[in-house]
């Protein structure tokens, strides 16, 4: 089983937390405050930070969309980072 | 249920984002024969105007409006579903027509605006996005519509807003209309430059200019 844990935006909370119970998710999941998309470079910041902050773990996996490219230059020397391809949150909920 | 029970109820559905809860809501003021203008005004606007001021806060996001706005027009549809023709025109604070111009598909934030204005008393006609700039002009004439207003998301799509003043003025008529126009890349320069008559940077910025400019007209 590999190790994961997901990093995700609180934008989202009510629909992963939908998910994680229904799909009895195994993995941590660590909550990025809503709006810092409005700055992508603080949005790439914070989870970079928190992505420094992580270890020993197989996947780091992002519940974000590219988010203004956000994700952009992101860096997980130990992990694999894994995310959705899609541009935003915007195109799950219109 | 008692009426101001109804009131809050359909309130709270747009509050919470509950389409269910909306639909519910929205067929019980129909049942207690509530008047539609009534349910949408005292009821599901004032849940928008709470996502509204929130999002204005940055407490909430786009996200959560869209939510909100589908609740809002799923209530909408039911309690207005009697309504005539007439007393849905007796019953507006002005007829706007709204649209993604020319050239441009975008149209979220285009939907919101228009979802808030509906919810401010306005009779919306929404040509969709991409629209010709003289079937924008054409259908402002057959409706009689009192704002013409439009959304480009592209700097590439902003000339339309300014064709569609031109074409208004060659076919004379462009007093009889208010212009009002958004969009990212739109700025109150441009809607100067280009001879429009209302600028919004947001949705309630939006509605706020369509209100000015529907005194404006009847002050005129």
């Amino acid at each position: 089983m590999n190790k994961s844990i997901v990093i995700a935006c609180e934008t989202l909370s009510d629909e992963v937390m939908l998910v994680a119970n229904e799909l009895k998710l195994p993995y941590p999941i660590i909550w990025i405050k809503s709006g810092l998309h409005t700055t992508p470079e603080r949005l790439r910041k914070a989870i970079q930070d928190q992505i420094n902050r992580i270890d020993n773990v197989e996947n780091i996996i992002l519940l974000f969309g590219i988010c203004g490219n956000s994700l952009l230059g992101l860096q997980a020397p130990k992990a694999r980072i894994i995310f959705p391809k899609v541009d935003d949150c915007i195109a799950l909920f219109s | 249920m008692e009426k101001q029970q109804i009131l809050d109820k359909l309130k709270k559905a747009v509050e919470e984002m509950e389409s269910d809860l909306a639909e519910e809501a929205a067929k019980e003021a129909v049942a207690a024969g509530l008047s539609p203008q009534e349910a949408i005004s005292d009821g599901l606007a004032k849940g928008m105007q709470t996502l509204s001021d929130l999002f204005d806060e940055g407490d909430v996001f786009v996200p959560q409006l869209l939510l909100a706005a589908e609740a809002f027009e799923a209530a909408v549809s039911i309690i207005t579903a009697t309504m005539t023709v007439e007393e849905k025109s007796q019953a507006s604070q002005g007829k706007v027509l709204i649209h993604t111009v020319q050239g441009d598909i975008h149209d979220i934030g285009k939907n919101i605006v228009k979802t808030m204005l509906s919810a401010s008393g306005f009779e919306i006609i929404d040509l969709g996005r991409d629209v010709p700039v003289e079937e924008v002009v054409k259908i402002a004439v057959e409706r009689k519509v009192d704002i013409i207003a439009g959304s480009a998301l592209m700097t590439t799509t902003m000339p339309s807003q300014r064709d569609i003043i031109s074409v208004l003025k060659e076919e004379g008529i462009r007093d009889q209309f208010k212009v009002m126009y958004g969009g990212a890349p739109v700025s109150q320069e441009w809607v100067d430059k280009i001879g429009a008559d209302a600028y919004g940077e947001t949705a309630s910025e939006a509605i706020a200019k369509a209100k000015a400019l529907m005194a404006e007209k009847k002050g005129a």
